[in-house]
């Protein structure tokens, strides 16, 4: 009985939280005019949205352009900074407090001040209208690194010398043993950083003044007009943007929550 | 192998191309949504009509963000060679070195400009040149919902003229259901300083002092400390006694509200009414915007201008000017008019059959037609010309927020208001001396 109630519980919060994707799906189905005048469900079920978002913006390719970013910078910057965490945690080298200061504080420097400086650097290595150039800048991130040395420390320290004992190289012991016990903080890290190269806008705006580079958050502006947008076919858009982070978000789901505590703790 | 293939064909389209001597002119726009189809659809009748040119029309977000990379990127190989930018800009543009004044290709080609409204001419010349080419032009109307006017007792074929007649149709227009909460409001105005900008125009108030910037000289300070009180004081009445609300800044919010019948009247720039047209169950009728006395005086225009930058060679701005040429003529201004909105910029638009029919049956299309028709020249409606007008506007919108929260005196918000803009227009002055 306690389940019953319970259950009903979790999914009447479900489709609480759930509604704003519903609607957009919804709606994508529906003409302007049906969504302005307040209806919930579409008077019959088009795809002309669809199709009218297909021919007027290219949206496949933007969509394309972003699926390759968004891939390419999450992997890099897994790789990057577990390599990074892996040298500070368990290499011993002179000045390591003093570079683990260094990468904590590029955390302080919020992305807008150092936003043009990035933007005139991206401009002179000639990388403009390039998908280069568009995850350049991301392909570290400081707050990646901590926490995935903050989870390295959680590692048993015997175990890693046990296998320098046995005669593993670093390279083995990172790859065979530190990475495979910190799936969770990887694909957590995966996903983050995964949501937020897929949801820059002005960034890749400025990078990209050709439609070759573009990626799929400019599409969705492209949409909106000043003269009166049709919302119906902006909600096409989204639905389509919304798929991979719901994949991504639906595939890392478990290790996500893993991971969001294990890097807190430390023993 | 694919990837060879693909590369022997993008050598041979490259290889086609040069040999066949084709003019190659990017153009960089900010028209979305709707807007970007049909202006697709020019440029590729355009390319489909001759053989010498061919124009590349990107979209680069919107105005502000355009003329943000523009700046970043002018000079270098990147840049375009033909540009849109709105019509607050015009200062900025004029000054930044980076373009080739049209009077130039004018008269080089001995274009005849007097086929142009004179309106625009008049907004878009400076010292009697022009610099750009009007385009997209709109200006702004008051639309109004027929169906409530009837309901509430009023004329629908005569909309308000003045601040006071129109707050007494707004009150009468508020509907309230049986537990008192609000059913439809009297009217809203979109939290934007452009809108305050035509009333004063309207009032004949200019906007800065120099002649509102237009014969040369550098605006110091705004002029209009004098007639803003009452234009805050007209919405802040309305606000008061619960006719008139709003929606924020965004122009979907109002223009959705309107066309769900939440609110009665509002102002709305003629570019948008098609949408507004088409997305209501109800009949829509358009006004003029309003001043003190009633008497129409005139509206400043908006929308935006095309501009040939000097990145290029003197061959790719002969070619931009050429499909400049094509999108004013006036088969492409009717059009670019019916599918958006935007009034022709070309006298003879009006007489093509497609305009006639499309009048007839969107007779509101006519009323930004007859605003500009009916504006009196002066310095005032001719519209400011000043090299912070982004700013400036972005300083109206928190005067016009602070009047709607209420807490302030509008005294006190008009005075902060005139400080602030005062400064920014000299810190920009002290700047690019």
């Amino acid at each position: 009985m306690k389940k019953k109630i319970f259950y009903t519980l979790l999914i009447l919060s479900g489709i609480l939280v759930f509604f704003p994707i519903i609607y957009s799906l919804i709606s994508s189905f529906m003409s302007t005019k049906d969504i302005i005048s307040g209806k919930l469900l579409p008077s019959e079920i088009k795809l002309t949205n669809y199709k009218e978002l297909l021919e007027n913006v290219p949206i496949l390719q933007f969509f394309m352009n972003s699926l390759i970013t968004s891939v390419v910078a999450m992997i890099i910057q897994i790789i990057i900074c577990s390599m990074t965490a892996y040298a500070l945690v368990f290499v011993e080298f002179k000045e390591k407090k003093f570079i683990f200061l260094l990468i904590m504080c590029s955390i302080f420097i919020p992305w807008e001040s150092i936003f043009i400086p990035n933007y005139f650097t991206i401009l002179k290595m000639r990388l403009l209208n390039t998908k280069l150039g568009i995850i350049l800048p991301f392909l570290a991130n400081g707050l990646g690194i901590f926490l995935m040395v903050q989870q390295f420390k959680t590692l048993n320290k015997s175990l890693i010398e046990a296998a320098k004992i046995d005669g593993c190289s670093h390279g083995f012991i990172y790859l065979k043993i530190v990475l495979p016990l910190s799936k969770g903080i990887l694909s957590t890290w995966g996903i983050y950083s995964f949501l937020n190269v897929w949801n820059m806008y002005l960034w890749p705006l400025m990078i990209s003044t050709r439609p070759e580079s573009r990626t799929i958050q400019i599409g969705l502006k492209m949409i909106k007009a000043e003269e009166g947008t049709n919302f119906g076919i902006l909600m096409a858009a989204v639905v389509i943007v919304i798929i991979p982070s719901l994949i991504v978000l639906f595939l890392g789901q478990s290790q996500l929550q893993k991971g969001m505590t294990s890097g807190a703790v430390k023993e | 192998m694919n990837l060879k293939k693909l590369a022997v064909f993008g050598l041979g389209l490259t290889l086609s191309t040069t040999l066949l001597g084709k003019e190659k002119v990017v153009f960089w726009h900010s028209m979305s949504g709707g807007l970007q189809t049909s202006l697709n659809k020019i440029v590729q009748d355009y390319n489909k009509s001759q053989g010498d040119v061919e124009i590349e029309a990107i979209y680069q977000g919107s105005y502000e963000e355009t003329i943000g990379k523009f700046k970043a990127i002018s000079g270098t190989k990147d840049a375009p060679t033909l540009i849109q930018m709105n019509d607050i800009s015009t200062s900025f543009m004029y000054n930044s070195g980076a373009i080739t004044p049209m009077q130039k290709f004018i008269e080089e080609d001995k274009f005849d400009v007097n086929t142009l409204e004179d309106a625009l001419l008049n907004y878009y010349r400076i010292d009697g040149k022009l610099y750009s080419m009007p385009f997209n032009s709109s200006t702004a109307i008051m639309i109004y919902n027929k169906d409530a006017f009837r309901e509430a007792g009023l004329d629908p074929n005569t909309p308000p003229k003045s601040y006071a007649e129109f707050a007494e149709y707004s009150k009468k227009l508020v509907k309230k259901n049986s537990n008192g909460s609000v059913d439809r409001y009297g009217s809203a105005v979109l939290m934007y300083g452009w809108f305050i900008e035509q009333f004063l125009a309207n009032d004949g108030v200019t906007y800065v002092d120099k002649n509102n910037g237009r014969t040369g000289e550098t605006p110091t300070s705004v002029t209009y400390k004098k007639d803003l009180p009452k234009i805050l004081e007209f919405l802040r009445g309305m606000y008061k006694d619960g006719s008139a609300t709003s929606y924020g800044r965004d122009w979907d919010s109002i223009r959705t509200a309107f066309s769900s019948g939440k609110v009665a009247m509002y102002f709305d720039s003629s570019a948008g009414i098609k949408g507004v047209i088409n997305n209501s169950n109800f009949e829509v009728g358009t006004g003029f915007v309003l001043n003190e006395s009633g008497n129409f005086n005139g509206s400043v225009v908006g929308g935006a201008s095309l501009w040939i930058t000097n990145s290029s060679a003197d061959s790719t701005q002969k070619a931009a000017w050429d499909f400049i040429k094509y999108a004013t003529s006036k088969d492409v201004q009717s059009y670019w008019s019916i599918n958006t909105g935007y009034y022709p910029v070309n006298k003879a638009s009006y007489d093509t059959a497609e305009m006639k029919q499309n009048m007839e049956k969107y007779p509101q299309f006519g009323t930004a037609v007859a605003e500009i028709k009916e504006t009196k020249p002066s310095y005032s409606t001719q519209g400011a010309i000043v090299g912070v007008f982004p700013e400036l506007r972005d300083k109206m919108v928190e005067a016009m927020e602070a009047n709607y929260e209420g807490k302030t005196s509008v005294s006190k918000i008009v005075d902060k208001h005139v400080a602030d803009s005062d400064r920014i227009i000299q810190r920009y002055n002290r700047i690019n001396k």
